[in-house]
């Protein structure tokens, strides 16, 4: 399976965070699937507004690095023995319907201070409780030698974006 | 009946409003994490509950200038109001300014309490 990253963050917003949704390069056919609990789909599949509630949420921790408890958190390490430190999850309710969207954080190895948060599952519910089937699942997600091929190349596209623009000013 | 048509303009504003109340919401966030606030001594400073606390964060709307005052009072800052010219030559998505470019660029500055002070700085630089 090949995947791509789809940047969520607006580009200008900040240098040291920023949030992508991975889309299996097959999405586009089975982007209509309601009961998916993948995160590209399950965005995908959300109305205008919740997307527009979701991006805000992503920019403003992307520009702060923490936000509400009502629009996103990670886990302490006093949690479910610490096994979901590494996780992220945003969040969107509607009505009685919470929405989220789970991932994990992941540090470029060429500069530990840019991080980024990768979405790997959705969940649509109505109970606040967290589902943490959707975390081993967005763990496993992120481990999958093509998707740490797919960030590998990201970091790298992007290290060489930041060089050449340190070029351009001098 | 009329049929109602979309008003791009009313759109714009409507997304302004959005964004304003959850860059303002977002400040008073990241005070209470400095300040090793919760919500529920927020909402005890406001003399409300932590339900309506925790309502406004989730929907980050039904603010109104008194209310930003409030909020802002309530962990320590101060609350003002900037305009710039509209912004012609970039994107769309780029016309919004964070505060926090002001806010930075106040504290670049020295944190100048009037223009005079600005007026200072400047004049001891040239």
């Amino acid at each position: 399976m090949e995947y791509e990253l789809e940047q969520k963050t607006k580009g200008k917003v900040s240098h040291h965070r920023a949030v992508f949704i991975l889309k299996k390069r097959d999405s586009e056919q089975t982007k209509n699937k309601k009961k998916s609990d993948d995160a590209w789909i399950g965005f995908f599949n959300l109305s205008e507004k919740g997307k527009e509630e979701f991006e805000k949420r992503m920019d403003k921790w992307a520009e702060n690095g923490t936000i509400p408890k009502q629009w996103g958190h990670s886990w302490d390490k006093d949690e479910k023995k610490g096994k979901y430190t590494d996780c992220f999850c945003f969040k969107y309710k509607k009505g009685r319907v919470h929405h989220r969207l789970y991932g994990v954080y992941i540090n470029d190895p060429g500069e530990p201070r840019y991080r980024i948060v990768l979405l790997c599952t959705y969940d649509k519910k109505t109970q606040n409780e967290t589902d943490f089937s959707k975390l081993d699942k967005a763990h496993k997600t992120a481990e999958l030698p093509e998707v740490l091929k797919c960030v590998s190349e990201f970091f790298k596209s992007r290290k060489n974006k930041v060089n050449s623009k340190k070029h351009q000013r001098r | 009946m009329p049929s109602q048509k979309p008003n791009p303009a009313k759109k714009k504003q409507e997304e302004l409003a959005r964004e304003i109340a959850y860059d303002f919401l977002a400040q008073i966030h990241v005070q209470m994490e400095a300040k090793n606030m919760k919500q529920k001594d927020l909402a005890k400073a406001l003399g409300t509950t932590e339900a309506y606390v925790s309502k406004v964060f989730s929907s980050a709307r039904n603010l109104t200038v008194t209310s930003m005052i409030q909020w802002a009072n309530a962990v320590e800052l101060t609350p003002t109001v900037v305009t710039y010219e509209n912004l012609d030559c970039v994107d769309e998505v780029d016309k919004y300014i964070s505060p926090h470019v002001f806010r930075c660029c106040w504290e670049k500055c020295e944190k100048p309490l009037s223009m005079a002070e600005i007026e200072d700085t400047f004049s001891t630089i040239h």
